[in-house]
């Protein structure tokens, strides 16, 4: 398939780009065509090109010295993956795997060639800035939700655990009964009164315990259960 | 009767709670919620919940093997 400056022009990074940049750019760069399953590059291979997927789809994972897999994205079409290169000047290497989930093509453009084109043309770097926060918001985002689940978990489970070896059924009170303060709950999960106060709060406005002087009333088990299995409510 | 106590009397009866599709069976909590209890927390219809599991009792003949 033969690319042209305006299939290029629907990558963010080049959106500002003039023609005459979009050729050089074309002119400097190679087809690449990854079978289904195949790899693009692997994580910490020489970041010598920066890539535009125009065919198929790729994910990007990375894995730890145990072999565990993370999936960090999937690339669609007309979207630029692998630009670390671009912005470090040598020695950079590629943090992450890219592997294709479907028979794909990608332009491959020389890193240091994108350096220089960047050096003098600011609105290709700001365009790439622009990308590089949008990525660095979700993963803020996606930190958040990581931390903050792992804590709902951990006192939702020590709530059942209570409740499964201490719990006493309530008809007064239509719930499982603990006598354990917000205190007892902090030190079981390793975590801060603060914190078992702010998500005890949360629970209880949400209608699925009541708290009490050195007493905490289950009253929604279910609802309990699924916040501990981590599983939507 | 707890739904733990449904479940350990008659094991059986795992079956028709996963195929109601609730959560009880392995559910740590097992041992405070009443057949009510799972009525009410799934929104079924309290007649027609009775009916499937009288239906799954007599197809199962749990009630002849508690003689």
């Amino acid at each position: 398939m033969e690319i042209s400056p305006k299939d290029l022009k629907q990558v963010v990074v080049f959106q500002h780009a003039t023609d005459e940049d979009l050729n050089l750019i074309l002119q400097n760069s190679i087809t690449r065509s990854i079978e289904e399953g195949g790899f693009f590059f692997h994580q910490g291979d020489d970041a010598k090109y920066m890539y535009v997927l125009t065919s198929g789809q790729v994910k990007l994972m990375q894995s730890n010295p145990n072999g565990q897999q993370v999936n960090l994205r999937t690339i669609a079409a007309w979207q630029m993956f692998g630009a670390l290169g671009v912005t470090h000047s040598n020695g950079a290497t590629y943090p992450a795997t890219a592997q294709t989930l479907e028979d794909s093509t990608a332009l491959a453009i020389q890193s240091s060639f994108m350096r220089s084109m960047m050096e003098t043309r600011p609105y290709l770097a700001f365009d790439l800035m622009n990308l590089m926060t949008a990525y660095i918001q979700e993963m803020q985002a996606r930190y958040r939700e990581l931390a903050t689940e792992k804590v709902e978990q951990k006192v939702a489970n020590a709530l059942i655990r209570l409740a499964g070896q201490t719990g006493i059924k309530s008809d007064k009170e239509a719930g499982i009964l603990l006598s354990f303060s917000r205190q007892d709950v902090a030190e079981m999960t390793g975590s801060t009164l603060y914190t078992v106060s702010r998500l005890l709060s949360e629970w209880e406005r949400q209608g699925f315990i009541k708290t009490g002087r050195e007493k905490i009333t289950i009253l929604k088990p279910h609802d309990l259960v699924r916040i501990a299995d981590g599983l939507e409510k | 009767m707890s739904v733990a106590d449904v479940l350990k009397s008659k094991p059986a009866t795992a079956k028709f709670f996963i195929s109601q599709r609730t959560d009880c069976v392995g559910c740590r909590l097992a041992r405070f919620c009443t057949m009510e209890d799972v009525i009410k927390t799934y929104e079924f219809d309290e007649e027609k919940y009775l009916q499937e599991l009288s239906k799954y009792i007599l197809s199962q003949n749990l009630i002849r093997s508690t003689e």
